[in-house]
């Protein structure tokens, strides 16, 4: 089957798309601005939201045009200080001999901060798509790309998917200006580094490699810069799926970035000597690289007393744990070894499951199965009929099902308890890992019991500690142990003692507060 | 290759067959196991109820046997659980006649075939690692717990914190007692020995594991003792086993001079009477007791000397006018009172013990072994003839300490 669909599909001839602006290069800017504009809306298909304006600068003859995309540039901006200038103040660049000067235009008359000479077509047309403003005059082979931009998009709102009690409620746009913004605007450090790099064959998008300068260690930036720079793809939307085109193990189940919409974690991920990716057009950054005790930090952690937050951090991890195990541990302990379960225990679990017409893992599965379908159709129902979701999945898989006693109450609340606890995860991608390493889970619990369980965990844990993100073993700090890094892993020490940036990532810069002089223990938060 | 491998390992999940797997409402699970003898004791003061049921019940009762006759009768106690959505009351439902338990009788020679015979009349899975209870008739006791218990001490179901009691009279009768805030008579009955430290007249450590240990040391020892009537169920005092056999009932208080000797007393009251006064009682709550026995041998003759110490709390006064003088002169009086009471108690109870029973309940045996293992080596043949003829001394030494909020 596979091979016929190979033969069929070898037919046909695989065409490369070889790029919009590259085979521009070889196009000038001729004196005529009747020819260049018609050979830009040429290559821009006559697009309608292409505007050109023609004009006549000052009371002499030499005509000028403009030409930009209306959605993407403040108009008011480019009739006010463009257009507006160069028709009624013009005297002023004209030499003495009344002919316009383009330098002089460039240096005297246009009060925006961004202006680019420009001669060749590719330039030109990644300008006007970027929605810079491309000014071009009778008689000079040179234009000018003048930016004049102004996105339209969402302001800066609370987090959704990250939310936290206290700290910033900011999260990141659409707009990769603003995100910068919200970055620089935390840390005052000329080191912060942008680097922009354009990603996609088609989309030509704006993707921003961050780092602070001095504490990431150099080989990690370079080798993601070079795996960045070698994707070839026509477009991409977000980060996260450039850093699944960058990773080592694809297969992966489990998340080997950070996905963050915060932009106080992506500073802080920077400033322990982490390297953050964000594109223009999504909403959220990747930080890299990522270890499992990395993704089960929350900002929360850093707010509160440093007792409170090692047991909500251990919780966590305890909640990890059963979000994978709880259901077949259940299984496991009443199919095969019910003498573990204290007496009046088995009597309740028995007497809530006799009439119960499957086996417990055919309900386990099949309430697992409900869990998934009421998850996803919650995420995909309209904000307005969301309510209906809660309703009918609380009442009829609650109750309605138990009472007619299709599942039995004890499996309705180890599948709940499950579900909260994967909810505790606070990683996205990493709470979704753990719903799928549950099946198999419940499949070696019902085949071979405990013994079945112990092995699965043997596995995952083999695999977990072979995973690595950019040369660092996913486990980290916890093994390889590094003492001092785990401060920050299973618990969460006193701030005041973990003074050190983390040792695995190398950062060049190590220390990162210096207690005051004589005093052992400051403040223990 | 690789993925091969995979895949045939992932294959393999689905040719393992779960033999083991058998769903948690299809085991039956045993509470409370009670042995008796068959045909029952004709002298024995309860009509059975083997012999009350009707013509027709018996046969399924009663198993073909493969060698021996049918001489014993076992009876489970399975609890009868309801689906609480459809019953309604609570987790476990009730049963037709308020019961919320089936007891099952197999009449039969070996207890392994009794239990497998079971399986012809249940649905359900027979499962003994819930196994909270085994009482023995007192008559199978008599007989040799030895005999009858091999079964239970072999078969890996069955738990070594099982409690075994031994019944007066019919043991079946024990498990059919609807307890009043219990549904499993089994499980009230497994919980009782934890109130131990609240008095001091039932047997302590009696569960299966101290059985085998003492069965296979060849020691004596008690077993706790358990009566019935029709909706309440007794445990108190003990059965005296010697060499695996019941010898005779110990009394309560007997019970508690064995305890006091052995150290096993964890908690419990003293009363005596009150030098001087008529009818008055002082009471001591006792909260620690201690004894230590150390043999020596004089003329081959072996001697005990019990040394028991007891501190306690005076903790109730009876019928006594004495009000106003519980002064110091007044507690060292009672201390020696109480001490008295305390050496007469165990004096009377060795003395029957050794005359009577010839049991060492008080396990000196083990005594002359890690303390004088040369002379056990000499008499070890000899020691049921020596045992009755040990003399055994017995000091008791009292401290009252606290005497509650009145004065």
């Amino acid at each position: 089957m596979l091979s016929l669909l190979k033969k069929l599909a070898s037919g046909k001839k695989d065409r490369i798309y070889e790029g919009t602006t590259e085979h521009l290069k070889q196009f000038r800017l001729s004196p005529n601005i009747g020819d260049n504009t018609t050979r830009l809306l040429d290559i821009m298909n006559n697009s309608f939201d292409i505007k050109t304006r023609a004009f006549k600068i000052g009371r002499t003859n030499t005509r000028a045009a403009v030409i930009y995309i209306s959605e993407l540039v403040d108009e008011i901006t480019v009739n006010n200080n463009i257009i507006k200038s160069l028709i009624l103040e013009s005297t002023f660049v004209m030499d003495k001999n009344g002919k316009v000067d383009l330098d002089l235009i460039k240096d005297s008359m246009l009060s925006l901060a961004d202006v680019e000479e420009t001669e060749t077509f590719d330039e030109i047309v990644l300008g006007i798509m970027s929605g810079d403003t491309f000014l071009c005059i009778q008689g000079f082979t040179k234009g000018l790309l003048i930016s004049a931009r102004k996105y339209k998009g969402r302001t800066v709102g609370q987090p959704n998917l990250e939310p936290s009690v206290k700290g910033p409620q900011e999260a990141f746009v659409e707009m990769l200006s603003v995100n910068i913004g919200l970055i620089r605007r935390r840390i005052r450090d000329p080191n912060l580094t942008f680097e922009i790099h354009k990603l996609g064959r088609r989309a030509k998008a704006d993707i921003v490699l961050m780092y602070i300068k001095g504490i990431a260690h150099k080989d990690l930036i370079d080798d993601i810069r070079n795996k960045l720079l070698a994707i070839d793809i026509d477009k991409v939307t977000t980060a996260v799926e450039v850093s699944k085109l960058m990773l080592d193990r694809p297969h992966s189940i489990f998340p080997l970035v950070q996905v963050t919409e915060r932009p106080d974690k992506v500073v802080a991920a920077m400033n322990e000597g982490r390297v953050a990716m964000i594109i223009e057009g999504a909403p959220d950054a990747i930080t890299l690289p990522v270890t499992l005790p990395i993704l089960m930090q929350s900002s929360d952690d850093y707010f509160e007393n440093w007792m409170a937050a090692t047991v909500i951090r251990m919780t966590r991890y305890v909640c990890f744990l059963i979000s994978v195990l709880f259901p077949a541990i259940y299984i496991s302990t009443t199919s095969y070894h019910p003498g573990m379960l204290p007496t009046r225990l088995v009597l309740s679990i028995t007497a809530s499951r006799t009439g119960v017409p499957f086996p417990a893992v055919l309900e386990a599965l099949l309430m697992e199965f409900t869990l998934e379908i009421l998850q996803e159709a919650g995420i995909r129902l309209p904000r307005v009929v969301g309510q209906t979701v809660s309703i009918v999945g609380g009442l009829v898989i609650g109750q309605a099902a138990v009472q007619a006693g299709v599942v039995s109450p004890i499996m309705v609340i180890v599948i709940s308890i499950t579900a909260l606890s994967s909810f505790a995860i606070p990683d996205y991608s990493l709470s979704m890992a753990s719903r799928i390493i549950r099946i198999p889970f419940i499949l070696l619990a019902v085949t071979f019991g405990s013994f079945g369980i112990a092995m699965g965990m043997l596995f995952l844990l083999a695999y977990l500690s072979s995973l690595r993100c950019f040369g660092l073993s996913y486990l980290t700090p916890l093994t390889p142990f590094r003492p001092r890094d785990s401060r920050d892993s299973l618990i969460r020490a006193p701030l005041w003692t973990m003074h050190k940036r983390p040792e695995f990532l190398h950062p060049e810069d190590t220390i990162k507060h210096v207690p005051p002089a004589g005093r052992n223990e400051p403040n223990d938060n | 290759m690789k993925r091969l491998i995979l895949v045939l390992v992932i294959l393999t999940i689905p040719l393992a067959g779960c033999w083991d797997r058998v769903d948690i409402d299809m085991r039956g699970y045993v509470l409370g196991i009670a042995l008796d003898a068959y045909p029952p004791n004709p002298i024995g003061q309860n009509t059975s109820e083997l012999e009350a049921s009707p013509e027709e019940e018996e046969p399924l009762e009663k198993m073909e046997t493969q060698a021996g006759r049918p001489k014993y009768a076992m009876t489970v106690q399975l609890p009868m659980l309801k689906n609480s959505q459809t019953a309604g009351s609570g987790p476990t439902g009730g049963g037709f006649d308020g019961s919320s338990t089936w007891e099952i009788t197999q009449i039969g020679d070996s207890f392994i075939s009794m239990n497998r015979e079971m399986a012809t009349r249940t649905s359900l899975l027979m499962y003994y690692e819930h196994l909270q209870v085994i009482i023995i008739s007192d008559e199978i006791a008599r007989q040799g717990l030895e005999k009858v218990m091999d079964f239970f001490l072999r078969d890996p179901e069955m738990r070594r914190r099982v409690k075994i009691f031994i019944s007066k009279g019919e043991a079946k009768r024990i498990l059919d007692v609807l307890p009043r805030i219990e549904d499993y008579a089994s499980m009230y009955l497994s919980l009782i020995p934890l109130n131990v430290k609240k008095t001091s007249r039932m047997a302590t450590d009696t569960d299966l594991g101290e059985l085998i240990i003492n069965i296979h040391s060849g020691l004596d020892f008690v077993l706790p003792k358990v009566e019935a009537i029709k909706d309440e169920i007794k445990s108190s005092g003990g059965a005296a086993i010697k060499n695996g056999k019941m010898v005779g009932w110990l009394t309560e208080l007997e019970l508690e001079a064995v305890k006091l000797m052995r150290n096993l007393y964890r908690g419990g009251v003293i009363t005596v009477r009150t030098p001087g006064e008529e009818e008055g009682l002082n009471v001591l709550e006792v909260t620690k007791a201690k004894s230590t026995i150390k043999p020596s041998i004089k003329d081959n003759v072996p001697h005990f000397d019990i040394r028991i110490k007891v501190e306690g709390n005076y903790a109730e006064d009876v019928n006594i006018h004495t009000h106003g003088q519980l002064d110091m002169e007044y507690i060292r009086m009672l201390e020696r009172t109480f001490k008295k009471e305390i050496e007469s108690l165990c004096t009377r109870t060795i003395k029957r013990m050794q005359e009577e029973y010839g049991a060492d309940v008080l396990q000196l045996k083990r005594i002359l072994q890690t303390k004088a293992p040369a002379y056990w080596k000499k008499i070890a043949d000899q020691w049921d003839e020596i045992y009755p003829s040990a003399s055994i001394s017995i000091t008791a030494d009292v401290t009252v300490s606290l005497l509650g909020l009145e004065t």
